[in-house]
């Protein structure tokens, strides 16, 4: 419950929706996504008996009472049907079902709803656990859901689970499905962001773009690192050192991240490979930009003969897709949350909406009611994909007064020492002596590393 | 040591987050015995003081009091910094294999504003005989044997019960000190 209280207090003003540019920016790398889903829709709206009639109400098959069981069912047969549709032979991934069976491996007995995961070769239905959890998705029956705060609350309990149980991932997708308002999300260091909300069975162009979108992402699109790579068993980090791509050999991870915004830092044992002998220490951060690089300091005491400092090996701002890896450009291609509504903000105005409502006579509010229906029904007969680009609330405010969100940049940092925590010494004497060797590093480092160091 | 304080005074860089996790035993006995790592705080003192900004960077628990009162960070903080790792490691650790312990009456430490907690921690250090309480209460029984060489410590880094006003750079070697005479120390050799 104290990790439920964090993690509300930790996106309390980090959670932005309807960002305008979302679908461009986490499914506009999908190659060709655009023209298959619009193939594939057309191709639902086809037939004797179509699968989505929007007169009829949407898709066929869809669940009124939007009850778990029957919506994983209906999303199970209806992506089957899509990935014929679109002529894609062997997808990697599938929907994971196994609603009210906690993962293997979580700390607080989570259940996933539903989530993509990476189809197994392997026959056999082994338990899944967090590890191989692609995109998580939280399923609500009631639509009024998609904008409270338990809903946002669960993804993102989700998303952490996820990031804990993954070491190499940049951010986190996930989805929001409550009745038919679907929401698609993504989590990473800053916070998270998400789409406007769209009606499936109004708007099933995007619909089957979002689902399409996540069974073909790559691993890089989906969120992963893509310079931490798998190879007959193995785990490598790829680094350049003095102009020459080396590889590191995973040996473990030695500190998860625990929460989603920060610094993000983990560390794994790792060695050179061909070169088992000598232990390195691989220590992957999110700072922010304008912060000293701790590397570069590493560097300079370790030419300045700095003892009892973690000894440097290398140091490098990660790349990915040939640009230096940082939360706004590159893991957000530029999303601006200017454009959006603070998540919690948006609940503050509905409630002050909905008592406001409350006193209004009752037949006001149904004929209004009324009115709002026909409006949806006529505004949405143009639906596409371009729906999803457009903030489904308007700020009331001219401006966002929230700072807006800082950036972070991805650094990673080699040491050449390993060591166990103080606590872990063997000996009194031995923690002593550890002890003694931190505070003279410390006073070195404080006195002796700062002649070598430079203003710049 | 020669030359110290014209050096840190024009470009110091200073830890800020001595903590239970970021000091470590080295597990290669040929190279120096306990190290620091995550040096991602390390701050250049000039740029602080430019900026003004209090500073509240480090981790809560093993904050110097001054640290946690908002004092611009000084290397003072740090050193005191690792009096509060070494309280915390005999208070809730009783052997290298032992699981921590949870020990509600610091757990709380956790939860506290940063003005409470220096209180508390003012509280804990100011009187010689209320220390030596609170350790003979809560040392584990691995940890014992360090009492007096934790009671020693703490009226190195808080001269007369108090927390230090004016920075004193005797204060290193004199911590060093306290902990190398105490590893020669028999009761703390045993076992």
């Amino acid at each position: 419950m104290y990790f439920d209280q964090e993690l509300k207090k930790e996106l309390g003003t980090s959670l932005y929706i309807g960002v305008p540019g979302f679908t461009d920016a986490f499914f506009g790398a999908v190659p060709n996504l655009q023209s298959t889903s619009q193939a594939v829709f057309e191709a639902c709206q086809k037939g004797r008996d179509p699968l989505f009639k929007k007169q009829a109400g949407g898709w066929q098959g869809w669940p009124r009472d939007a009850k778990e069981d029957n919506v994983l069912d209906w999303f199970q047969a209806i992506i089957r049907r899509f990935l014929k549709l679109a002529k894609s032979s062997s997808p990697q991934k599938r929907i994971l079902r196994q609603p009210n069976t906690p993962l293997a491996n979580s700390v607080s007995r989570r259940k996933l709803d539903i989530g993509f995961v990476r189809n197994p070769r392997t026959l056999g239905r082994s338990q899944f656990d967090w590890s191989q959890i692609l995109i998580p998705g939280e399923l609500k029956s009631n639509p009024t859901e998609d904008t409270h705060q338990s809903t946002w609350l669960d993804l993102a309990r989700y998303a952490r689970e996820v990031f804990k149980a993954q070491d190499s991932r940049r951010f986190v997708q996930g989805f929001t499905l409550c009745g038919s308002p679907m929401r698609l999300w993504e989590f990473d260091r800053l916070g998270g962001v998400a789409s406007s909300a769209f009606d499936i069975n109004q708007d099933g162009l995007s619909f089957v773009s979002a689902v399409l979108g996540y069974l073909w992402m790559t691993d890089e699109q989906l969120g992963f690192d893509p310079t931490i790579t798998s190879q007959d068993g193995k785990r490598y980090i790829t680094i350049t050192k003095g102009g020459q791509t080396e590889r590191l050999v995973i040996v473990n991870v030695i500190k998860p991240y625990y929460s989603i915004i920060g610094r993000g830092t983990i560390c794994w044992k790792a060695c050179r490979e061909g070169d088992e002998s000598k232990t390195l220490v691989v220590k992957d951060s999110w700072q922010y930009p304008e912060r000293d690089e701790e590397g570069q300091y590493l560097l300079e005491a370790s030419k300045s003969g700095v003892v009892n400092v973690a000894r440097y090996y290398h140091h490098e701002t990660v790349c990915v897709g040939g640009q230096d890896d940082t939360m706004v450009d590159n893991v957000r291609k530029g999303l601006d949350i200017g454009g959006a509504e603070n998540a919690y903000k948006v609940i503050a105005r509905m409630r002050t909406e909905e008592e406001r409502k409350k006193k209004k006579d009752d037949d006001l509010v149904r004929s209004m009611t009324q009115l709002k229906i026909q409006k949806a029904r006529t505004s949405t007969t143009n639906a596409s994909l371009s729906s999803l680009r457009m903030p489904a609330i308007a700020p009331t405010t001219p401006q966002n007064t929230d700072s807006p969100t800082r950036d972070r940049i991805h650094r990673r940092v080699i040491l050449q020492d390993c060591g166990r925590p103080l606590y872990r010494a063997n000996s009194r004497v031995a923690l002593l002596a550890a002890l003694e060797g931190a505070i003279t590093g410390m006073w070195m480092w404080y006195s002796g590393a700062s002649s070598a160091i430079t203003w710049r | 040591m020669v030359g110290h304080e014209s050096l840190h005074k024009e470009a110091g860089i200073l830890h800020r987050d001595i903590s239970l996790n970021n000091v470590l035993v080295n597990e290669d006995n040929s190279t120096w015995p306990g190290f620091l790592i995550d040096l991602d705080l390390a701050i250049k003192e000039k740029r602080l003081k430019i900026s003004g900004a209090l500073d509240k960077t480090g981790t809560k628990v093993f904050m110097a009091i001054g640290a946690l009162s908002g004092e611009l960070h000084s290397f003072m903080h740090d050193l005191e910094s690792f009096f509060w790792v070494l309280f915390w490691v005999c208070i809730h650790y009783d052997g290298p294999n032992e699981q921590p312990k949870v020990v509600s009456e610091f757990e709380n430490w956790n939860f506290m504003t940063t003005g409470e907690l220096a209180k508390m921690k003012s509280g804990t250090i100011d009187d010689e005989a209320r220390f030596m309480e609170t350790m003979l209460t809560n040392v584990t029984p691995y940890f014992q044997p360090l009492i007096p060489w934790l009671e020693e410590l703490r009226m190195v880094v808080f001269p007369n019960d108090k927390k230090w006003k004016v920075e004193d750079e005797d204060l290193y070697e004199r911590m060093r000190e306290v902990l190398r005479k105490a590893m020669t120390d028999p009761e703390v050799q045993a076992g």
